[in-house]
């Protein structure tokens, strides 16, 4: 199939998981309330009703948000895989992730202390100091020493060595809290959507934006970093630039996104090969695709993760893995090209 | 022209490069021949601007080479390194798209299009297109490097001159090929005004198609100079450890080298 066909495919797709996750759930929602309910809000001001509310407060946020979110993991990951030219990173790997479960750790452990400080949004502003002080950490011990400073091999070894330090650290704490705070910690780990309101939605969206824009202005170095660095260099890319510029992006992308809505794994790993199985090889269209594709599977799981066993939700990041682990295994295995 | 003067470099300890000099002139092929560990690749990388901290100076019309930014210095030079390692699928078109991405800065226009064509053809590649680069044999991976760095040094501007720098670039051919190959590099460096310097092991080879010989032994130029009165030399046999001779046959030179471990 010709790429450009497949990303409209995978665009009609999203915008069908969008609103399947709309109308399915708890609470059946019919078309013509979805439609009274984006009526009465944009023109009439009319008060809605119990179902239109939970249309435009509770639905829609969260599937917009499920998308957004899916769609940054994805980037996240196609960005990473790129600079680190290893098919094996998640775009969380150098501490983005593991600094924001550390942050979201203190808050739960602290939550009276710290909410004093940012009475506002405590929980993601923790995590998100968390996710940016460990990404910061990795590389600047990265660049205190002279040989690892221009090595990307080294980058990611210190950022294996920070996540294992900040993980350790969210076992500490979690081994010292009491239980409700621990099992607060356990679930922060493997996500939920449930907090979405349009005020996160529209802060997801907008560094979406942003990361979707410095990732598809970085795209054609990256396409020439897959030479090898010094290649990439002799074609004139500053490499060193590019690194940081990435590396800003990712976590732009993934350390806000993981601060509202916790871990969740796998996606931004999957994706990108996923893609590539298709077909999808350059970098700028991977970023389009991955956004796309990304940001529906991200549904999809919600949606998934909400009716298995109505009405208690299961953390979101299980059937991220769960459910994509095993397909994952199957396309790895089948005869393809350009599957690696 | 560039003119290599009494660079030496050392990398730790190791003195590798030792007051190598060497003019290299526009439209000619220059080929380094030197054994295993004589510091071919470091020069090399010298020349091209990966080595920056030698002593000495590159000088490329009397300008030292890395006063050239980066981003100007990767349009009037190509430079295909060694063992290139790729990870991902990637397919062979965009391989060689790469060569021009020194010349624009988000879509390649059709004087571009044009030379990737060109340089295409001139490998008979054109089936290989739409392949994942990952799954090509060697000396197929080996003929779409040389589309991609033709295409970069690919000279629009007659007037002036471009370097090409080709690190082994025959290892993985057969020998048609390499012929094939060695032939093509003489008629675009002519064509191109390039100054080409390339390491290869062949020394028949080396001796047919150089315009200037060098060989390196230990990190020093042992001999620089045409290749008739470089293989005359009597440092050339004691320098690879072998015994050479030129025969001349219907008015042309080979270099045959006989094997002197049966002396």
């Amino acid at each position: 199939m010709k790429k450009n066909s497949l990303i409209i495919l995978f665009f009609l797709a999203s915008l069908l998981a969008i609103f399947l996750s709309c109308v399915v759930g708890a609470v059946h929602l019919s078309l013509a309330e979805i439609f009274n309910s984006i009526s009465k809000t944009l023109f009439s001001g009319n008060e809605l009703n119990l179902h239109e509310n939970i249309f435009i407060n509770i639905r829609f946020p969260r599937a917009l948000l499920s998308f957004v979110v899916g769609a940054s993991l994805a980037i996240g990951g196609v960005l990473m895989q790129g600079l680190f030219r290893n098919p094996l990173i998640e775009p969380g790997l150098i501490g983005t992730s593991s600094g924001a479960a550390l942050g979201a750790s203190f808050y739960f452990l602290s939550s009276n202390i710290l909410a004093a400080v940012f009475p506002y949004w405590t929980l993601p502003i923790c995590a998100f100091i968390g996710s940016l002080l460990a990404t910061l950490s990795t590389t600047g011990i990265n660049s205190s020493n002279e040989k690892s400073k221009s090595s990307t091999t080294q980058l990611l070894l210190t950022g294996i060595a920070v996540n294992a330090i900040c993980m350790s650290l969210v076992g500490i704490l979690s081994f010292f809290a009491r239980d409700p705070q621990a099992r607060s910690i356990t679930f922060w780990g493997l996500g939920s959507l449930a907090s979405a309101n349009w005020k996160i939605v529209t802060t997801c969206t907008l560094t979406l934006v942003i990361g979707c824009f410095m990732a598809i202005k970085n795209a054609k170095s990256i396409d020439a970093l897959q030479l090898g660095e010094k290649e990439a260099f002799l074609l004139g890319i500053r490499i060193k630039k590019l690194r940081i510029s990435i590396i800003v992006t990712n976590v732009i992308l993934i350390g806000i996104a993981t601060s509202f809505v916790g871990v969740i794994s796998f996606l931004g790993l999957i994706i990108p090969h996923i893609l590539r199985g298709l077909g999808i090889l350059q970098t700028k269209q991977l970023v389009l695709a991955a956004a796309l594709l990304g940001g529906t599977v991200l549904c999809l799981s919600d949606i998934v993760s909400r009716i298995i066993i109505a009405p208690t939700e299961i953390p979101i990041g299980i059937i991220t893995a769960l459910l994509g682990a095993p397909i994952f295994i199957y396309l790895i295995r089948t005869k393809n090209e350009f599957l690696a | 022209m560039i003119r290599i003067e009494n660079i030496s470099l050392s990398i730790g300890q190791r003195e590798i490069l030792k007051n190598v000099s060497a003019d290299l002139h526009a439209k000619s092929v220059n080929i380094i021949i030197g054994p295993n560990g004589a510091g071919k690749s470091c020069l090399l990388d010298s020349i091209g601007g990966i080595n920056r901290n030698y002593s000495g100076e590159i000088l490329w019309n009397n300008v030292p080479v890395n006063e050239i930014k980066q981003n100007k210095r990767s349009t009037i030079q190509a430079y295909l390194t060694q063992n290139i390692q790729i990870q991902f699928p990637i397919r062979v078109r965009d391989i060689i798209s790469t060569g021009r991405f020194p010349f624009y800065d988000y879509k390649p226009n059709s004087i571009d299009e044009e030379i990737i064509l060109e340089a295409v053809e001139m490998f008979e590649i054109n089936h290989l297109l739409e392949r994942n680069y990952l799954t090509l044999s060697g000396g197929e991976k080996q003929r779409v490097q040389f589309a991609r760095i033709f295409s970069q040094a690919y000279n629009t501007e007659a007037s002036e001159e471009k370097l090409l720098i080709l690190d082994e670039p025959i290892s993985h051919l057969d020998i048609h090929f390499q012929f094939e190959f060695l032939n093509k590099l003489k008629a675009f460096t002519i064509k191109h005004n390039l100054i080409s310097i390339l390491v290869i092991h062949e020394l028949s080879l080396a001796f047919e198609f150089a315009t200037q010989l060098i060989v390196l032994d230990e990190g020093r130029t042992i001999l620089t100079g045409k290749p008739k009165d470089v293989v005359r030399d009597k440092l050339f046999d004691s320098t690879f450890k072998i015994s050479s001779t030129l025969l001349e046959m219907e008015g042309h030179d080979f270099l045959l080298i006989k094997n002197s471990m049966n002396n």
